[in-house]
C-alpha cells in the first residue's frame, strides 16, 4: 500500500473510531443511570425496612418487671409484709467467652453456690437465664467489678415478711417471680399487685401483739406435750374479725421452701377435725332454743348408751342422773346423747347448716377446708354429732359457730378484713338462750372441766374438747386433738379464744389440761392489747347454780 | 526539593500526581468502613469456629486476618495502580490461562465449603480462584474488543464470547450460579459499549429466555436447577427473613455497635450478609452512606472515562467497574432480599483474603487505567495506542 492509501485508511478509521468511542460514551452514561437506577431502589427497599415496617428492638435480655407489690400491715399499721428493690443475677451465655472461668469467680463471690449448677446455667441454650435471684448489693457490685460482658443484672421486688413466721399462715407467701400462692397474698393477689409507685396497703384485722402471744403461748405449749402441732385463733364476737390465726409447725414466708410439708398446712383453716366435746355447746343451744330442754332438765347417766351395736360412754364418768347444766359443764356423752337424740336429726342439720357448718367457711385466704358429714345422718350419727364426734369441721367454724352462741345469738362471719358490722344480723339462736350459754360456758370454768382457763378479773367462759383421732376402722385412743374453746369476758363477750393440741403426749391430755392454760396464758397477755379491763362484776350464773349437783366454793382442779 | 513536588521525576512523584486521588481516597475509606464492620460482625462466628473444634478462639480471630488482608489489599492495590496500562494487559492476559487453570483445578482438588467447591489452600489460606478470574477476563475481553475500533470486521464478539463462555461453564461447575451470571454481564457490558448492536441484545435476551422457558417445561433437570435458583434452599430463607429482621430492628440510627442480634443467628453475617449486621448496628444512615460511597466510586470512575479515548481502557475499566458495582449491588440487593441469595461478597468489606485481594487488584488496575496529567481533561499528547500513531487533543477543546 501506498503512504497516501494508508494515510487514507488512517483518517476514514481515525473517523469511525470516533463515532464508536462517542457511541460507547453514550451508552456508558445510560449504564450510569441504569445504576443510579437500581441504587435508587436499594434505598426505597431500605427506607421501607427501616423507617415505614420498623421493629422494636428486643431488649438484651427478657424485660423482667416484677410489679411492686402493695403491703400489708395490721390493724395497728405494723407492716406484716413489704417489698424491697433487689437485684437478680442473670446471664446471656452467648456472650460468656470463657464460661468455666467465670463459674469459678461467680462462686468465689458467692460460695453458697454450686460451681456445676452455675457452669450448667452459663453454657446454656437461650440468650437469657437466671443464675442467682435476689443477691446482695455487696456482691452486686463483686459480680459487677468482675466486668464480664454475659452477666446482666435484673431490677426485681423481693418480698419481705419483716416478722418471719409471724402469722405466716394468714399471710401466705409468694414464688420467686412475686405471686401469690398462699394466703392473704394468694387470694388478693389481683389486689396487691398494683402499677402505682405507692401503692395503699392492704390492713388486717390482725393485732401481732395478739398473734404473737397466741404464736408464743401454744409454741410452748407444743414443746411442752411434744405435740405433733397446734392451733388456735381469737375473733371479735360481734364482727367475726380474726385479731389472731395460728397454725403450728409453721415455716417462715421469706423462705418457703425450706418448710416441710405439715409446716405449709394451715390447720385452723384447711384443716378439718372432730373437734369433740366442744361441739356440746351447738346441742345443748339448740335444743334450749327449741324448748326440747331446759338447764335443769334431768338426764339419765347412770350406766352407757347402747345402739345399734355402738356403746356411748362418758370420759369423766359421774355414773349418776344429771341435769342438763351439770351434762354441760362436766362434759357427759351420755347426757349430750340424749338431749341432742330428743332434738332429732333434721333440726339439728338445719341448725348445723345454718351456722355454717356443713359446708366450707369463707375467709380471705387460699386454704380452706371443706367439713366431713356424716353419712349416713341417721339417730345414731345425731347423737354422736351432738358431743362432737362423726362430723369435721375446721377450728375456724368453731369460732365462728362459738361466736354465735354467745353474742346475743346473731350469724358471724369470719373475716380479715375490717368491715363495718352488719346492719340485719341473721339470728341464729334467742337472746335468752345466748345469755343462758355464757352462763353455762361461765359455770364450765367455775364449775366444770374448764378451770385452768380461768383468770382472775377477765370472766372467761368455754368448753373444753378431747377428741380421739379417727384411724382406719375407728378412733385412736391416744392420739387426741385436745382443745379449749372460751371466750372473755363472759357478761359482755368480746372475743372467741380457742387453742388446741394435735396429739399432745401426757398421761391425761384432756382439753381441760393442756389447752385450757393456753387460753389463760393467752387472754392474761394479750386482753391489755384487746381493750378489755378486768372486772369484778360477772356474768349472773344464780339461775342455773340450783342445777349443779356438786358445787365447788373455791376454783379446784378438774379434768 | 519536596519529594511529591510536580517537578519531581521520579516514578511515586509522577504517580501522586497522574493517580486518581479521590477514587483512591474512597476505596481507603471503603476499606477502612469494611475492617469496622467486620470487627463487629465476626466474633460470633469465630465462637462458633471455636465451638465446633472445641478450641478457644479469640473473638478477634476474623478481624485480626481481615486486618491483614486490608493491609495487603491496599498494598496490592497501591502496587498494581503504579503499572501502565500496557503491563496492566499484559498481566492480564499472562494471568488468565493460569488462574484459568486453577479455577479448574478447584474441581478436583478443592475444599469443599457449604457444598460448592471453589477454594483451593495456598500458603495455608484458602484462595478462591475464581476472585481473580473475573477482573483478568475482564481486561482481557476489553483488549479483544478493542482491537474492532481499528478492524470494524474482526470477530471480536464471538472470540470475547467464546472465551466467556468457557469461563462461564468452569464456573457453573462449581456451582457458582452468581459468578457466572457476573461473569456474563461483565462480557454483555463491555460488548454493548463496544458496539453491539442494542436489537441484537435484545434478540439474544430474548431468545436466552425463550430457550429457558422450553427447556423449563421440557427437560426435568434443567427446571431443577432453575427452580433452586428462583426459590433458594431453606436455610437461605432463613438467612434472608433474619436478615430482614435485622434492618428493621436498626432502624434509622441502628442498635449500636456490637448490640447487635443478627450475627449470633446466621452463620454468614462476617461475609455474605454483613451489609445486614450493619444495618442492624449501625442503621439506615451507614448503609445508606455505604451504598452511596460504591454508587460514587462507580459513577466517579466511569465519568473519567468519559474522557477516554483508548478504547482498551476504555472497556477494562467498564468491565472492572461492572464487576465491582454490579457485585456490590448484588450483595446488598440480597441483604434486602430485592434479590435471590447468591453468595457474591460485598468489595472490600466482607470478611475474606481472595475477595479482599482480588478486589484490590481489580480497583487497582481501575487506578492504573485511570492515571493521567489531572490537569488535562484528556489523553497524555503523543500517546501510543491501538498501533495507530495519532496525535490527540483534548476531546472539548476539538469540539470548541
Amino acid at each position: 500500500m501506498s503512504p497516501s492509501v494508508l494515510r487514507q485508511l488512517r483518517i476514514r478509521f481515525s473517523g469511525q473510531r470516533h463515532l464508536a468511542l462517542e457511541q460507547g460514551r453514550q451508552r456508558l452514561v445510560l449504564f450510569m443511570m441504569i445504576f443510579v437506577g437500581i441504587a435508587a431502589m436499594l434505598f426505597i427497599k431500605l427506607v421501607d425496612l427501616t423507617l415505614i415496617r420498623p421493629v422494636q428492638a428486643k431488649s438484651k435480655a427478657v424485660a423482667v418487671k416484677r410489679p411492686l407489690r402493695a403491703d400489708i400491715v395490721d390493724h395497728g399499721g405494723v407492716v406484716l409484709a413489704t417489698s424491697l428493690k433487689v437485684q437478680s443475677l442473670a446471664a446471656n451465655p452467648r456472650l460468656i467467652k470463657d464460661p468455666k472461668v467465670l463459674a469459678q469467680k461467680i462462686v468465689a463471690i458467692m460460695p453458697g453456690l454450686n460451681e456445676a449448677a452455675v457452669l450448667k446455667h452459663l453454657t446454656g441454650g437461650g440468650r437469657f437465664v437466671w443464675v442467682k435471684r435476689k443477691i446482695t448489693p455487696h456482691d452486686v457490685y463483686a459480680l459487677n467489678a468482675l466486668g464480664e460482658p454475659g452477666l446482666l443484672f435484673m431490677q426485681e421486688y423481693e418480698r419481705i415478711y419483716p416478722n418471719a413466721m409471724l402469722a405466716a399462715h394468714v399471710l401466705g407467701y409468694t414464688d420467686v417471680d412475686g405471686e401469690g400462692i398462699a394466703g392473704v397474698e394468694d387470694f388478693f393477689n389481683d389486689q396487691l399487685v398494683t402499677k402505682t409507685p405507692q401503692p395503699a396497703a392492704l390492713k388486717l384485722t390482725l393485732d401481732s401483739r395478739v398473734q404473737h402471744a397466741l404464736e408464743d403461748e401454744i409454741s410452748k405449749a407444743v414443746d411442752q406435750y411434744k405435740a405433733l402441732g397446734g392451733f388456735g385463733i381469737v375473733m371479735d364476737v360481734n364482727t367475726g374479725a380474726i385479731m389472731a390465726l395460728a397454725s403450728l409447725p409453721t415455716l417462715d414466708p421469706n423462705t418457703p421452701e425450706s418448710a416441710g410439708d405439715q409446716a405449709h398446712f394451715n390447720a385452723v383453716t384447711k384443716g378439718v377435725y372432730e373437734l369433740g366435746s366442744c361441739f356440746k355447746a351447738f346441742a345443748v343451744a339448740e335444743a334450749i332454743d327449741q324448748g326440747t330442754t331446759t338447764p335443769g332438765k334431768r338426764y339419765d347417766a347412770t350406766h352407757p348408751l347402747h345402739l345399734a351395736g355402738f356403746s356411748i360412754n362418758d370420759f369423766h364418768a359421774e355414773r349418776r342422773w344429771m341435769s342438763t347444766t351439770d351434762v354441760f359443764i362436766h362434759s357427759s356423752n351420755i347426757g349430750t346423747a340424749q338431749i341432742a337424740d330428743e332434738f332429732g336429726t333434721e333440726r339439728q342439720k338445719e341448725f348445723l347448716g345454718r351456722l355454717g357448718m356443713l359446708k366450707a367457711p369463707s375467709l380471705e385466704v387460699a386454704e380452706v377446708g371443706k367439713p366431713i358429714i356424716p353419712n349416713p345422718w341417721g339417730r345414731l350419727a345425731t347423737m354422736t354429732v351432738g358431743y362432737g364426734h362423726g362430723l369435721a369441721v375446721t377450728p375456724l367454724q368453731l369460732a365462728s359457730g362459738m361466736a354465735s352462741l354467745i353474742n346475743g345469738g346473731y350469724l358471724v362471719h369470719p373475716t380479715l378484713i375490717d368491715k363495718p358490722q352488719e346492719q340485719n344480723r341473721e339470728r341464729v339462736i334467742s337472746q335468752a338462750t345466748s345469755d343462758t350459754m355464757r352462763a353455762l360456758f361461765r359455770l364450765a370454768v367455775t364449775q366444770g372441766t374448764g378451770s385452768h382457763a380461768d383468770v382472775d378479773g377477765y370472766r372467761i367462759g368455754g368448753k373444753t374438747g378431747t377428741a380421739e383421732k379417727p384411724k382406719a376402722g375407728g378412733y385412736a385412743h391416744h392420739a387426741l386433738i385436745s382443745t379449749f374453746a372460751s371466750a372473755f369476758p363472759m357478761d359482755a363477750p368480746r372475743y372467741v379464744v380457742i387453742a388446741s393440741l394435735d396429739e399432745p403426749q401426757a398421761a391425761v391430755a384432756t382439753g381441760g389440761l393442756v389447752a385450757a392454760p393456753i387460753v389463760h396464758n393467752v387472754i392474761l397477755r394479750s386482753a391489755p392489747a384487746l381493750g378489755v379491763m378486768k372486772s369484778t362484776a360477772d356474768v349472773d350464773v344464780s339461775a342455773l347454780m340450783p342445777f349443779v349437783a356438786h358445787k365447788k366454793i373455791k376454783k379446784r382442779v378438774a379434768a | 526539593m519536596t519529594p511529591f513536588a510536580r517537578s519531581n521525576g521520579g516514578s511515586v512523584s509522577r504517580w501522586f500526581w497522574t493517580v486518581d486521588r479521590l477514587l483512591l481516597t474512597m476505596l481507603m475509606l471503603l476499606i477502612a468502613v469494611g475492617l469496622v464492620f467486620v470487627l463487629v460482625a465476626s466474633g460470633p462466628q469465630a465462637q462458633r469456629l471455636a465451638h465446633s473444634r472445641h478450641a478457644t478462639l479469640s473473638p478477634l480471630h476474623f478481624f485480626n486476618r481481615q486486618l491483614v488482608f486490608a493491609v495487603v489489599g491496599t498494598l496490592v492495590m497501591i502496587g498494581v495502580s503504579f503499572l501502565s496500562r500496557i503491563t496492566v494487559r499484559r498481566l492480564c492476559a499472562v494471568a488468565l490461562p493460569i488462574v484459568l487453570l486453577a479455577t479448574i483445578a478447584t474441581l478436583f482438588l478443592g475444599v469443599d465449603t457449604k457444598g460448592a467447591t471453589r477454594w483451593i489452600p495456598v500458603f495455608g489460606i484458602d484462595l478462591q480462584p475464581s476472585e481473580f478470574l473475573k477482573p483478568c477476563l475482564a481486561v482481557v475481553t476489553a483488549w479483544i474488543l478493542a482491537a474492532r475500533y481499528d478492524d470494524p470486521n474482526a470477530p471480536v464478539y464471538t472470540v470475547s464470547f467464546g472465551l466467556t463462555t468457557i469461563v462461564a461453564i468452569i464456573l457453573i461447575k462449581q456451582p457458582d450460579f452468581g459468578q457466572t451470571a457476573l461473569v456474563l454481564t461483565i462480557w454483555l457490558a463491555q460488548a454493548v459499549i463496544a458496539g453491539l448492536p442494542l436489537a441484537t441484545v435484545g434478540l439474544a435476551a430474548g431468545g436466552g429466555f425463550a430457550g429457558l422457558v422450553i427447556a423449563y417445561f421440557t427437560v426435568p433437570h434443567v427446571a431443577h436447577r432453575i427452580n433452586g435458583f428462583l426459590s433458594p434452599s431453606s436455610t437461605d430463607t432463613y438467612q434472608v427473613t433474619k436478615a430482614l429482621e435485622a434492618f428493621r430492628t436498626g432502624g434509622l440510627m441502628g442498635v449500636g455497635p456490637a448490640e447487635g442480634e443478627v450475627k449470633w443467628l446466621i452463620p454468614d453475617a462476617h461475609t455474605d450478609y454483613i451489609f445486614a449486621v450493619a444495618g442492624e448496628e449501625f442503621g439506615l444512615l451507614a448503609c445508606a452512606a455505604l451504598a452511596l460511597l460504591y454508587l460514587a466510586i462507580v459513577l466517579r470512575s466511569a465519568k473519567q472515562q468519559l474522557d477516554e479515548d483508548d478504547p482498551f481502557v476504555f472497556l477494562a475499566t467498564v468491565g472492572l467497574l461492572v464487576q465491582f458495582g454490579v457485585q456490590a449491588f448484588i450483595n446488598m440487593g440480597v441483604n434486602v432480599a430485592l434479590l435471590p441469595s447468591k453468595g457474591m461478597t460485598l468489595p472490600f468489606v466482607s470478611y475474606g483474603g481472595s475477595s479482599m485481594l482480588a478486589m484490590a487488584l481489580t480497583m487497582g488496575m481501575v487506578l492504573a487505567l485511570s492515571r493521567r496529567n489531572r490537569f488535562m481533561r484528556g489523553r497524555i499528547a503523543g500517546h501510543k495506542s491501538g498501533g495507530i500513531n495519532a496525535v490527540r487533543v483534548d476531546r472539548r477543546s476539538m469540539d470548541r
